[in-house]
């Protein structure tokens, strides 16, 4: 949870400069978009492809929200995608930023899951006899 | 101890049930689960809908998407279609996903249904916004559980606390005792968990005051009591020495006979007190006929210089005493009358109130009110009695004997005689 309270000043102060200054949003995607835990709190592991539309001109980051690190950065449309081993024991925000304004352009999120076990709850309610 | 036990199980008994109840009561009041649906229930009425869904979505050339969208614009739940390939799962979910065709997500933002759609190869999913319940429930039972045990832990510190104040009286008392207190007694109250304890302690330590104050009395009495006849040995010893005249030789040594016949008296005395102590004793207790066993006991007696006058009862009287001890009582009142009266003795039985007494009276000076407690201490002598024969056990000893059987020695005026008037008054 501290991770994404890190991340939300970031996020409230890129989204509404990209929303206004790029009338066409940046197509982005993650596939899959989830990643698939056994157990809450494991370390989940998945080959992610992350495929973009960037303009012609700039020059183009692909960062990990979380710390700030590039993964990989190009020109203009020179890179339309990026296969990345994801891993991770929660949520990950990543994201494309321009190197000219240092704003996010684009985000995507690659959401952390894990199997659903139902609690288990006595019939007697609070007694842990 | 039966007190304490009983106490201690109800008291735990009595806690835990009620401190259950009000607890239950309370996380019922505090969780109405019956009235909205917890996510369970929630969750189980989706994995319904979902099944069904699959069912209806399932279908070759069907038209999807429309529905799909119209759902979720309708409804909180958003459904979505990915392709099977797409679905990406670690191969042991993938071979329970295919064989179950149903699987259970759970992210920080929800859980999500999953169902296989084998005839389109696509899978179904169903976001929602129930999160696990878990974590807040689980701290809610923690939470009454805790306080189920902390409430019985502080009843029971509540119910312990007068037993450990009690035990530290006991432990301070008995070890002021030891350090030689003497004094040192245990208040004991009702509600006391150990009273039976606290009685017994302050009995004893009765009982080791008054064999040490006994102690006391006796030596103090002894020295004082055998110092005349050994100072008169001593001198006639000297004299003995001197005398070459044979005559006055056997008459000094008559003399020293005496002296020592005095003292044996007194150490016989002694003896016969100190046998008479209690834990040495197991008094034959009977049931007798009082009028007509003193008559014979006291024809028996009969033959001093004073006249022995006796009253009965009018009707008989039954007392539960040792006729041995109760015949060593009333020698020593009697050879006390004989020895302080002037003429004559009375001696009545009399029942006053269901209460049985023996009087015993004289017409000599008497006890003084002021003197009554002292006299009845060994080797304490009345001041009537200063220039008397006696070493002062006679009341002593009919005390003694009236303490553990039962007669308690009253001491008064004769009325009718003027001297003393010494009672037993049988329970």
């Amino acid at each position: 949870m501290n991770r994404f309270y890190s991340w939300l000043p970031l996020i409230l102060f890129a989204a509404p400069s990209f929303a206004s200054e790029q009338k066409q949003p940046i197509k982005f995607t993650a596939t899959p978009e989830q990643c698939v835990a056994l157990h809450k709190g494991q370390v989940c592991y998945q080959d992610v492809l992350f495929q973009w539309q960037t303009p012609a001109s700039g020059r183009f980051c692909l960062v990990l929200s979380q710390n700030q690190q590039p993964l990989t950065c190009w020109e203009g449309k020179a890179l339309q995608q990026y296969k990345y081993s994801f891993e991770s024991d929660s949520t990950t925000i990543f994201s494309l930023v321009s190197q000219d304004d240092l704003n996010a352009v684009a985000e995507v999120k690659v959401i952390v899951t894990w199997v659903y076990k139902a609690p288990k709850q006595s019939p007697s309610g609070w007694r842990l006899f | 101890m039966k007190k304490l036990i009983v106490s201690l199980v109800l008291v735990v008994l009595a806690s835990i049930i009620s401190l259950g109840w009000s607890i239950s009561e309370f996380a019922t009041l505090q969780n109405p689960d019956t009235d909205s649906p917890g996510t369970s229930e929630q969750l189980a009425a989706l994995k319904l809908v979902g099944v069904a869904l699959s069912h209806t979505l399932d279908e070759k050339n069907s038209i999807q998407q429309p529905f799909i969208d119209n759902w979720n614009r309708h409804n909180q739940q958003q459904l979505s279609l990915t392709p099977e390939a797409s679905f990406a799962l670690p191969p042991s979910l993938k071979r329970q996903f295919n064989s179950e065709q149903s699987l259970l997500l759970e992210s920080d933002e929800g859980i999500s249904l999953h169902y296989l759609l084998p005839n389109t190869e696509q899978v179904l999913n169903i976001k929602t916004q129930l999160t696990s319940p878990e974590e807040n429930d689980f701290n809610h039972n923690e939470l009454y559980t805790m306080l189920f045990y902390f409430g019985v832990v502080a009843i029971l510190l509540i119910w312990v606390s007068p037993l450990i104040k009690q035990l530290l009286t006991l432990s301070k008392t008995t070890q002021a005792f030891g350090m030689g207190e003497l004094q040192q007694r245990i208040a004991v109250s009702k509600t006391s968990y150990i009273g039976t304890i606290e009685t017994e302690f302050n009995r004893m330590a009765d009982r080791i005051q008054q064999l040490i104050d006994d102690n006391k009395l006796l030596s103090r009495a002894v020295s004082h009591d055998l110092k005349t006849p050994i100072a008169r040995l001593r001198f006639g010893i000297e004299v003995l020495e001197e005398t070459q005249n044979d005559q006055l030789r056997l008459k000094y040594f008559q003399r020293l006979n005496r002296d020592i016949d005095a003292m044996e008296e007194l150490v016989a005395t002694l003896l016969n007190y100190a046998r008479l102590d209690q834990a040495n004793i197991q008094p034959e207790l009977q049931a007798i006929e009082i009028n007509a066993w003193l008559e014979q006991k006291l024809s028996v007696h009969a033959g001093g210089n004073l006249q022995l006058e006796y009253i009965p009862y009018s009707q008989q009287i039954i007392v539960n005493t040792d006729p041995k001890y109760l015949s060593m009582q009333i020698a020593n009142l009697l050879s006390n009358a004989e020895r302080f009266g002037q003429s004559k003795i009375m001696v009545r039985v009399e029942l006053v109130d269901n209460t049985t007494w023996l009087h015993v009276e004289d017409d000599g000076h008497g006890i003084d009110e002021a003197e009554t407690e002292q006299v009845v201490k060994p080797f304490v002598r009345g001041q009537q009695s200063r220039d008397n024969a006696g070493h002062g056990m006679g009341l002593a000893i009919v005390k003694r004997i009236g303490g553990w059987m039962g007669a308690e020695l009253v001491i008064g005026r004769s009325l009718e005689l003027g001297g003393a008037k010494i009672s037993l008054k049988f329970k």
